[in-house]
């Protein structure tokens, strides 16, 4: 090999050759800085060797030599060491790659990219990029570095790898079989899901994928029920609302009525019959307001107990939750109208006005007043169906309540 | 990480585990992460030294620059040192900052650490409590630097003065740790200690 000058003659001649697969130069050929050989080498006035790049990139932003701290003048203290340079040139080496046939020598500083175009070169694969064996999915756990390695390899082990392979597919079956139980593999959905990148063969990846398939369905179903559930829920409470909503909004028209009230008695003939059946039958209208939070009364309609061919027509007071706020007893002007459906001019109207001495007119202590205040022998029945008033079977009579 | 950088730490790494250093147990060196950008140190406090018996764990990070710029180096390892920071690990150390030069390794800077521990430089401190307990009270500084090797990387000599006075200010509620720089910072003065904890 080269020759040694003084100072490196006692290091072993082994130091120089590569241990691993780079080359590890001679300290005298090193850089300081990059630790390689040199390239383009130069010497500094303090008598350091470096490579031209490695020292004038140091200097942009320090003054001193990295080995002794010597002041440096990038311009008037490094020197081009061209006798280093020959020498590294002359330092020919044979390629690490002679055991397998290359018979190349070269410079180190040429043996680094030769290393890279090398044909007789072993390709440096990380462990996870290396070849595996085809049957890698089954248990073998060969790797290769190149084709032709994996292809001699699939030749010599033909019956091994049918031997993993009925390992396998016996361990296949098992699984099947065993998870036959319904009922067991409806509880297993509810497992947390298995790590992804767990060592797995063949037949597991299989089981589990369709296994997966059917857990993620089975899941969608028991979303969907829960959902069908929570639906009918809302539904069941909007339509409890709506009907509330409904029931406030039907007794808007009597709340609202301001004491002007319309009644439309329908199937009035019945009525009428019923009536007369029984003496004791009496007809109310719904209850009306003479303002929202006014007084409530309601109409009565009954045959007049004296002679029975007269419609008696009654009012009575109702209890309401906000009597107490009230004026008792009653005092107004109730005129009670029975309409004509055509003629207006035909209509039967009569007005009273409240005495506050009667019952009738006091607070109620019941729903109803039991005492009523009107006429009991307000029209002929007889007159009211031959006038026309009944119509349609409907008898309407209006009130109209003011309270003084 | 620059080609240069990664390439050098390559070698360095390997320079170091052949060292004679390695072979004593004096010094270590492991790879963090694969592109060589961050390495764990360890150093063995030196003989006749409070921190004899003590290893202590080390960061370090290589920058890209590397090595016309020095590594961030700093103790894992909780240290009572003039220069160390006790509360981050961080080093005052020329060499880790202007004095650096792109001759020097990990190697070299690890056997400076090592020399940092033997020759502590009161006067350019890291750590403003230690030095002026150093430089007022050396005994103090030394038996102190010794439990906190004790505790904290793993050396031999056991200060049970100490340690009772650390019990009761954990019974008192006190972390433990906060209770050691609490008395520590007080020379072991239990009642200022306790005072300055709980004003």
């Amino acid at each position: 090999m080269a020759t040694y000058n003084s100072q490196n003659f006692d290091q072993p001649e082994e130091n120089c050759l590569v241990e691993d697969d780079t080359q590890v130069p001679e300290a005298r050929f090193e850089c300081p800085i990059c630790l390689t050989w040199l390239r383009d080498p130069v010497l500094t006035s303090c008598g350091h060797r470096f490579c031209r790049k490695c020292i004038y990139s140091w200097l942009e932003k320090d003054t001193d030599c990295p080995v002794d701290k010597t002041k440096l003048n990038k311009d008037t203290d490094i020197f081009p060491d061209n006798f280093t340079r020959r020498e590294i040139s002359q330092q020919k080496t044979k390629c690490p790659n002679v055991v397998r046939g290359c018979l190349k020598e070269l410079s180190p500083l040429d043996i680094e990219y030769h290393l890279q175009i090398c044909k007789y070169r072993i390709p440096e694969l990380p462990d996870n990029e290396k070849l595996r064996c085809n049957f890698v999915a089954v248990g073998c756990i060969e790797k290769f570095e190149n084709e032709v390695e994996v292809k001699e390899h699939l030749e010599k082990n033909i019956h091994n790898h049918l031997n993993l392979l009925s390992q396998a597919y016996s361990k296949f079956i098992i699984d099947q079989s065993t998870s036959s139980n319904a009922l067991a593999q409806q509880a297993n959905f509810w497992d947390p899901p298995a790590k992804i990148g767990s060592n797995g063969l063949v037949d597991e990846h299989v089981n589990s994928s369709n296994e997966s398939l059917i857990k993620s369905l089975y899941e969608k179903i028991i979303i969907l029920e829960q959902k069908t559930r929570e639906q009918d829920i809302i539904i069941a409470n909007m339509s409890e609302q709506i009907s509330s909503c409904n029931l406030l909004i039907s007794t808007v028209p009597t709340k609202f009525c301001f004491g002007s009230f319309l009644w439309p008695v329908a199937d009035f003939k019945t009525k009428i019959t019923r009536m007369s059946n029984n003496s004791h039958m009496m007809c109310y209208s719904p209850g009306f307001q003479t303002s929202p939070f006014g007084y409530k009364l309601c109409i009565r309609l009954n045959l007049s107990p004296k002679n029975p061919n007269y419609l008696a027509i009654f009012i009575h007071m109702m209890k309401t939750d906000h009597d107490n706020s009230l004026d008792w007893p009653f005092n107004g002007k109730i005129s009670i109208t029975v309409v004509h459906p055509v003629n207006l001019e035909q209509n039967i109207k009569e007005t009273m006005m409240t005495r506050p001495e009667l019952e009738a007119f006091k607070k109620p202590k019941q729903e109803l007043n039991p005492r009523g205040f009107g006429y009991t022998e307000f029209a002929l029945i007889q007159d009211l169906c031959s006038e026309g008033f009944v119509d349609k079977d409907q008898l309407l009579i209006k009130v109209h309540v003011q309270p003084v | 990480m620059a080609n240069i950088a990664a390439q050098r730490i390559k070698r360095e790494f390997k320079e170091v585990i052949k060292s004679e250093e390695v072979a004593k147990c004096a010094i270590k060196l492991e790879l963090v992460n694969d592109s060589f950008t961050e390495l764990k140190g360890e150093i063995a406090g030196p003989p006749d030294t409070p921190y004899e018996g003590g290893n202590f764990v080390l960061e370090i990070k290589v920058p890209e620059t590397y090595p016309f710029n020095p590594p961030k180096v700093r103790f894992v390892t909780k240290i009572w040192h003039p220069n160390i920071s006790s509360v981050t690990g961080a080093i005052c150390l020329d060499i880790l900052k202007d004095q650096w030069a792109a001759a020097m390794t990990l190697r070299t800077v690890l056997l400076s650490l090592q020399a940092l521990l033997s020759a502590a430089e009161p006067d350019d401190p890291q750590d403003a409590v230690v030095a002026k307990q150093y430089k007022e009270n050396l005994e103090m500084f030394e038996s102190t630097a010794r439990h906190w090797t004790n505790i904290y990387a793993g050396g031999p000599d056991l200060n049970k003065d100490f340690n009772d006075k650390i019990r009761k200010l954990v019974e008192m509620g006190v972390e433990e740790h906060q209770a050691r720089v609490a008395l520590s910072s007080y020379n072991w003065d239990l009642e200022r200690a306790t005072e300055q904890l709980f004003s």
